[in-house]
């Protein structure tokens, strides 16, 4: 697992790429929750092959209707 | 006729009963929307269920809707029966808050497809409901309008965003409000405040003219008293739309007769695993009381072990953070102080989510549906399942106090629906009884893709054999 998200770069990010500034203290707080949700994707990432991509997701929803002969 | 022993305040009818009364004639509108309107007057400063009231322009869309039963002419289902939706739904020329500062004079120049299909049908609109700023909270809490206040207990939440929509229900201030849903904004009010609340199949309902929080997660739900109430008005806003092109063109079912047509052979999953462990013991009673009643009825309970949905609710969080910063982005930069604090800081997050992740998120969806429909959704026709792991908590224990403080329960709130809105697939809350604090726990009932016929077929089926449903809250 890589080293946390540190508050440092939620600053820079924040002003160097989004054109904004936290709240004082906020980017501490931030720093967290921004670790937990990009190592989710991190991990999940893993599984990912040649096939997916997002239209698979209506896809899969049109897939998976309960066919016409089920209770 | 019975129900004018058993109901002489016509604002207690059901949605069903209101809409056949001004049908056949044995009341008016004008006696409906008085009666809802008596109501909002008295109780609604208690609740602040409501953000505007169009009192004077809904009394008169009912004399006129009398005028025309009058003629012969019906306009649809839900001709002559007042309504309000959560102020999210556009209305060209009208103002629509969004629960928002920044909203709060904002005139829209369209109409959403939910509240046009609704005016077709004959359904009148008393006002905008209260929210949680934005769409974005579980709770309830708004900065801008006040904290909307539990029907049953005002000292405790009624759930969000959808707040006013099941505190307005509950109460009998209106027969049904419209919500929508994220990450559990219909389920959880109407879970919360003791009615019923669909959040239907991604693309089941048009989000046209809707405020966004997720393109993606979205959905457009109805809350009501009754699982019928719900079939009837899901029947009417459900669909196609040119406007929307995730609306998805599959073929709207017949919901009112779905809602009757029982549960005999249906294998109903009763989770192990996730939905169950660290379930509050009421809770966890409701939910086997309620496969208890829907095996008398006909239903085969099995039991299902569902797997760890934590990855997939972070995924669906990392993709509603991230859209929600799109969309919020202008004026955050520009007047973050005009936010409330709840809004902020469960928005924030998505500004520090790289775009890779983000996608990532989106093209592992179809492989998480597959996986549960093959698994969970195989092993049972439909699932039922908590709709929050705890009790209903208070507002003062829930409320925002500086960022990085938000309770622990706010977070847990939305682990039980929030997995839902990742996986596309439709689920109905449903009242089941009644906790400490005389607060109603409800369960959801978790179906394929566009199925929304056997959910209500369960609720419809849980309802016939209770009576929780029949509960009013003493305001």
């Amino acid at each position: 697992m890589a080293a946390p998200v540190t508050a440092e770069l939620i600053r820079r990010q924040a002003e160097e790429l989004q054109r904004f500034r936290h709240a004082e203290g906020r980017a501490e707080e931030l720093a967290a929750e921004v670790t937990a949700l990009n190592d989710a994707a991190h991990d999940a990432a893993w599984e990912l092959g040649d096939e997916d991509e997002p239209g698979n997701f209506p896809r899969a929803l049109l897939g998976g209707m309960r066919k016409a002969d089920a209770p | 006729m019975t129900w004018r022993l058993r109901w002489p305040d016509p604002a207690e009818l059901s949605l069903t009963e209101a809409a056949d009364a001004v049908r056949d004639g044995s009341l008016s509108s004008l006696a409906l929307t008085e009666a809802c309107l008596a109501r909002i007057e008295v109780h609604d400063p208690k609740l602040k269920a409501f953000i505007s009231i169009e009192r004077e322009a809904v009394l008169e869309a009912a004399r006129r809707a009398d005028v025309e039963r009058a003629a012969g002419r019906i306009r649809g289902p839900l001709h002559g029966v007042p309504l309000a939706h959560k102020d999210m739904y556009y209305r060209k020329g009208h103002i629509s808050t969004c629960g928002s500062k920044i909203k709060r004079n904002d005139v829209p120049d369209v109409t959403s497809t939910v509240l046009a299909r609704l005016e077709a049908a004959g359904a009148l609109y008393v006002g905008g409901l209260n929210m949680s700023e934005f769409a974005a909270g579980p709770t309830g809490h708004n900065e801008h309008y006040g904290d909307c206040r539990n029907p049953w207990n005002r000292a405790h939440i009624t759930g969000g965003s959808s707040s006013g929509s099941g505190a307005a229900t509950a109460a009998r201030l209106v027969y049904g409000a419209m919500g929508s849903d994220t990450g559990g904004s219909v389920r959880l009010p109407a879970g919360l405040c003791g009615v019923v609340g669909l959040k239907p199949t991604y693309g089941r309902i048009s989000r046209y003219g809707a405020l966004p929080r997720s393109w993606s997660n979205d959905t457009m739900g109805p809350l009501c008293r009754t699982v019928a109430d719900c079939a009837l008005m899901t029947q009417v806003v459900a669909g196609a739309d040119p406007n929307d092109p995730t609306a998805a063109a599959v073929p709207v079912g017949d919901y009112a007769a779905a809602a009757d047509r029982g549960v005999d052979g249906l294998r109903v999953g009763l989770p192990k695993g996730y939905f169950a462990d660290g379930v509050a013991d009421e809770v966890a009673r409701v939910l086997e009381e309620a496969a208890g009643e829907l095996e008398t009825a006909g239903a085969r309970i099995v039991d299902v072990l569902v797997p760890d949905l934590k990855p997939v609710y972070r995924l669906g969080d990392i993709i509603s953070k991230s859209e929600a910063a799109s969309y919020h982005g202008k004026w955050m930069r520009s007047c973050p102080e005009d936010y409330g604090g709840h809004t902020r800081t469960r928005t924030e997050a998505g500004f520090h989510i790289p775009a890779t992740h983000y996608l990532d998120a989106l093209r592992l969806r179809g492989r998480h549906i597959e996986a549960f429909l093959a698994t969970v959704l195989t092993a049972c026709d439909v699932l039922l399942a908590p709709v929050i792991p705890m009790l209903t908590p208070r507002i003062d224990e829930t409320a925002f106090h500086d960022a990085g403080n938000v309770p622990e329960v706010v977070t847990m709130m939305t682990a039980f629906t929030r997995p839902m809105n990742y996986l596309g697939l439709p689920a109905l809350s449903v009242p089941g009884g009644f906790g400490p604090g005389n607060l109603p726990i409800s369960f959801q009932v978790i179906g394929r893709p566009f199925d929304e016929e056997t959910l209500f077929a369960v609720g419809g089926a849980f309802q016939r054999a209770t009576e929780w449903h029949d509960a009013a809250p003493t305001l």
